[in-house]
């Protein structure tokens, strides 16, 4: 690691507070955990974060054994084998990186392996653009995996930590990306805390599968395929498994927040329970968001902020506790997809609200596309739509591109 | 064990019956033979394909070793993944340290084609895995389709006989020499009639300290549209017509295992089996001829090369 | 639908199953009838049971599922008679078509006091004559628009034609349309019309539903954890030929043992001691290969007949 570490305290069982970026913070996470075995390729920007680890590797500051592969491709494969041996795997990629893994995370989740996946997230070519959004992630959105999206360095480490935890959790057995926003998060560097080794070590225990292809003893057969009968039945025994992870995130998440005195949530809503105009997103632009929200509360806008820790499983019934009563609610996005009535994130929203009985006026933005900057006036102007629409004034067009339109 | 059949029938077969390979298939006859020859426990990763889907078929298995499959194009790298894991947890003192010996088996799609880059990555980080070719020459799984390993001349689905075109155009990829070309300690071409040939490789592929990679001739009754009981003989046909030369590559040294007492010409190739039957109308003579020139040529390279390795 | 005729075929991967509903359909577009093939696709491989459904009717069909109820049955493949549930769901006033050397009434009381009336031909027989391979299908086909005439003859003809006119030899395809003809003639129907009684071999609903997995009770994953649990699937039926050893010449080399497929030669005390026709499919190599040539390989119908 080449950023300054500033020592808060000296003992090992107290937490270290150091100035790195996202990247090296989960660089740091993956030491403290000390997967048996990490396969990555590097991609702009992880790469900087599967540098560190390398270092870490070269130093013999972990156990691990680094498959340094092919491709992104083989290295969800390399972890599949692994994780179905026994072994405790994480990897970590970006943009292209995950979509040319996207036929095998869907092997991973349907063989309920519980894979550790660090996200930096970027754009999808094309045209080529290396910078942060969520478009990789949103596009594995509906694979099985558990997703979630940190708003900084210190969420980036947190989750990474509990990430481990909530994909071998019995209940689950589901893999797990942790998302961070490529640049603006990877590469800044920030105050965070980092927990001892030893906590790290309690906090995550052991990994025992129930099966494995190393116990030759009781060879098991894994990856079979299913005829019409069977198919439906696993994919059912799936869905429920995606859906307890619902409690089992949350559970950890208070866990954790004993551990560190930083709980975690499914979500986190802010000035949001008096309010009648309400933002949704994910991820690091919250920060500008609840800007925009203090200055808007100043001049009496009844403005109030969602943001979402976890996407998948969709936390529907919390977001519509959360979003209940309020007169007009926008979704930001920060992908763009194509053909549909507005953002991903967006029209889980409106299921959401739909299934639970509200019917706020709604509406649905891009923003942050390949590394654009979202600042706080882009979310005010968001407030002053959802107040113009919460008035009853013409509908806007269905979808909307912050700071573009 | 010796390499002796009475002696090696008093071992379990790891491979149960009841799957669904079609009858007279050979590739359960290669596997069988392979795990038969492995003295040490086995774990293997299989690539989409007859063998993956006929074994498999859930909640049946015909696997008695621990097996996994995951896609059609990454088996090499699946595995590995299982035998860096077990380095790994050995290392660690999580697992005990004992010889497992660790196998891909893919067929000519997955290794010639889909999945070249995956073996070419696993051969290159030198894991200690045996990677299995089971050659059957096209995509028999998904119905006969031609593949990079499809000789010249063969009929399938997407090389069809037609009005203008006889069959497929181009000649085969010789994926065997481009895994030698990785540098790795063993490769080697067998077949399933020689069955002692088969299994001696076997062992010595296991045996090095680093990847291995055999690659099988697999006769397929569908494919290649022969009778159900000829596989076995077809594949020692394929060695007496220089056609599928038995070899190995030893460290870097070529080795012909078998020279043919009388190479039997390529037209008895041909008239074996279905694929070939249009090349026997008088207007594509000269592609047997071309395809008789093909495999001489082949045949004196693949001699000069163990030549240079030295003498039989 | 009103008028719609369902038909069920079961056969074996080679045996022309797939082509045969297909030639119906496409006999019935010549009529300008509205009509559905659909083949079933498992993980089996050539001689082990598939099904084909085809659907016939005077308007168009938008249904897009497996017949469970079929209103006739074409069993391509004596050897499939003893299948448990081939009868399943067969209509009480419905037709099985069986392409056999047995009576129609040896298949009754094979297939025991099932529903439906019961004809017989041997189609393999009649095939082999016209073409030279013993392709059950298209003599059964015209067995079957004799008993039902679904399509008329020639337009079935003329989907033969079409269908094989450029891919085989002239020869081939008078072979098939003589086969046709033949196959109209020499249909065979029961001596004792059936009583109408709902098969004994039919699972009842109940024990349909008890057998029938849930979702909940599996591994998670769909790891197997019973290694070799395929010797439970009994690959046997999907013989028509069987291998006979002469125990009296065997030599016991093992060489029959070492090439077999399926993994059917017992041994013990280094000697061959047992076949297992549980799970032999008849591919003969074995016998191809035995040195001593004491292997024989023997019509499976040798066997039924007794």
């Amino acid at each position: 690691m080449t950023q300054t570490r500033v020592m808060k305290d000296t003992l090992a069982t107290s937490p270290r507070v150091v100035a790195l970026n996202g990247a090296s913070l989960v660089a740091e996470a993956i030491r403290q955990t000390d997967p048996d075995v990490v396969a990555a390729y590097p991609i702009t920007p992880q790469t900087i974060l599967m540098e560190a680890f390398s270092q870490m590797v070269a130093d013999g500051r972990v156990r691990t054994e680094l498959v340094t592969v092919e491709s992104e491709h083989a290295a969800m494969s390399v972890l599949i084998g692994a994780c179905a041996a026994g072994a405790r795997v994480q990897s970590a990629t970006s943009g292209a990186g995950l979509a040319f893994m996207w036929e095998l995370l869907w092997c991973a989740s349907g063989m309920r392996l519980p894979i550790v996946m660090h996200l930096v997230s970027r754009s999808l070519s094309a045209p080529l653009n290396i910078l942060g959004d969520h478009s990789d992630v949103m596009g594995a959105r509906d694979t099985g995996w558990v997703q979630l999206f940190a708003e900084d360095g210190q969420e980036a480490y947190d989750n990474a930590l509990q990430a481990v935890r909530i994909a071998e959790h019995p209940e689950v057995l589901l893999p797990v990306m942790s998302a961070q926003d490529g640049f603006s998060i990877s590469h800044s560097v920030e105050r965070a805390e980092v927990l001892p080794d030893e906590l790290v070590r309690s906090f995550i225990g052991t990994y025992a599968p129930a099966h494995s292809l190393l116990d030759i003893e009781r060879p098991a057969t894994f990856g079979a395929n299913d005829d019409r009968q069977f198919f439906a039945l696993h994919k059912r025994q799936q869905y429920e498994a995606m859906e307890r992870a619902l409690g089992v995130v949350s559970a950890v998440g208070q866990e954790y927040g004993d551990l560190t005195g930083r709980s975690y949530g499914l979500l986190e809503a802010y000035r949001l329970k008096d309010a009648e105009l309400a933002v949704v997103l994910m991820g690091s632009a919250a920060g500008a968001a609840r800007a925009a929200v203090d200055k808007l509360r100043a001049a009496r806008v009844p403005a109030g902020l969602l943001k979402l820790r976890l996407y998948r499983p969709f936390p529907a019934a919390a977001v519509a506790q959360a979003l209940a009563g309020k007169r007009a609610v926008a979704a930001l996005d920060r992908s763009a997809i194509f053909g549909a009535q507005g953002g991903a994130l967006f029209l889980d929203v409106c299921s959401a609200l739909a299934t639970h009985g509200a019917a706020p006026r709604m509406l649905s933005y891009v923003y942050g596309l390949g590394g654009r900057d979202t600042v706080p006036s882009h979310v005010e102007q968001v407030f002053r739509d959802l107040e113009a629409v919460a008035r009853e004034e013409p509908a806007l067009p269905a979808q909307r591109f912050l700071g573009l339109d | 064990m010796p390499l002796n059949l009475r002696e090696l029938s008093a071992k379990e077969d790891l491979l149960a019956p009841g799957h669904r390979l079609c009858a007279g298939c050979t590739e359960s006859i290669v596997v069988r033979q392979v795990l038969l020859a492995i003295q040490e426990p086995v774990v293997v990763a299989c690539a989409t394909g007859c063998l993956e889907i006929g074994t498999s078929p859930f909640p049946f298995t015909s696997w008695r070793v621990p097996w996994i499959h995951v896609a059609f194009e990454n088996a090499a790298a699946v595995i590995s993944g299982v035998e860096t894991a077990q380095r790994s947890l050995v290392r660690q003192g999580k697992l005990p340290d004992r010889p497992v010996r660790f196998l891909a088996f893919g067929g000519d799609g997955a290794t010639y084609d889909i999945g070249l880059q995956w073996l070419s990555g696993a051969l290159e980080r030198g894991h200690h895995f045996t990677y299995i070719c089971l050659n059957n020459e096209a995509y028999m799984n998904t119905g006969i389709q031609r593949s990079s390993a499809t000789p010249r001349g063969g009929w399938t689905t997407t090389s069809p006989v037609g009005k203008v075109i006889p069959g497929k155009r181009e000649p085969r990829k010789d994926i065997t020499a481009i895994m030698a070309a990785h540098n790795i300690p063993y490769v080697a071409q067998a077949t399933p009639h020689g069955w002692k040939d088969l299994m001696t490789k076997v062992r010595k592929a296991v045996a090095v300290d680093g990847p291995s990679f055999i690659n099988v001739l697999s006769p397929c009754t569908r494919g290649w549209r022969h009778e159900l009981d000829e596989g076995i003989e077809l594949s020692k046909l394929a060695v007496d017509t220089c056609i599928w030369p038995l070899f190995e590559v030893e460290s870097g040294v070529w080795k012909l295992s078998h020279r043919p007492s009388r190479k039997k010409p390529i037209l008895e190739w041909i008239k074996s089996q279905g694929r070939f039957s249009h090349l026997l109308r008088p207007e594509n003579q000269h592609l047997v001829e071309e395809l008789q020139v093909e495999v001489d040529h082949d045949w004196e390279k693949l001699l000069r090369r163990c030549d240079a390795g030295g003498p039989l | 639908m009103e008028g719609m005729v369902e038909i069920r075929w079961h056969g074996r991967g080679g045996q022309g199953v797939v082509t045969a509903s297909e030639l119906l359909a496409e006999a019935a577009l010549l009529e300008g009838k509205f009509f559905q093939a659909l083949p079933e696709f498992g993980a089996e491989r050539s001689g082990a049971p598939i099904r084909a459904y085809t659907r016939l009717g005077p308007e168009p069909i938008q249904i897009h599922y497996a017949i469970a109820e079929p209103d006739v049955l074409v069993i391509l493949d004596p050897t499939l008679l003893d299948t448990p549930g081939l009868t399943q769901g067969l209509k009480p006033e419905g037709l099985i078509l069986v392409n056999t050397t047995a009576s129609p009434d040896q298949v009754r009381s094979l297939l025991g006091a099932t529903a439906g009336a019961v004809y017989t031909l041997d189609a393999s027989a009649i095939a082999q004559r016209a073409i030279g391979r013993p392709i059950p299908n298209v003599p059964l086909l015209g067995a079957l628009l004799t008993l039902l005439p679904l399509v008329a003859l020639p337009s079935l003809r003329e989907s033969i034609q079409r269908r094989l006119q450029g891919r085989l030899s002239p020869a081939v395809v008078e072979g098939n349309l003589r086969a046709l003809e033949e196959g109209a003639q020499a249909v065979r129907r029961e001596q004792s019309p059936h009583n109408g009684i709902p098969s004994f071999r039919e699972p009842s609903p109940a024990a349909v539903a008890q057998a029938a997995p849930v979702w909940s009770a599996l591994d998670p994953g769909g790891v197997i954890l019973r290694p070799g649990s395929s010797i439970d699937y009994e690959t046997g039926s999907w013989r028509s030929e069987r291998p006979v050893i002469n125990w009296d010449r065997c030599t016991h080399c093992m060489l029959c043992w070492v090439y077999c497929p399926d993994s059917c030669f017992s041994v013990q005390g280094q000697r061959l001691v047992d076949l297992d026709y549980t799970h032999c499919k008849g591919c003969g190599i074995c016998a191809n290969q035995c040195p001593p040539k004491c292997i024989e390989m023997v019509p499976e119908l040798v066997f039924q007949e007794g």
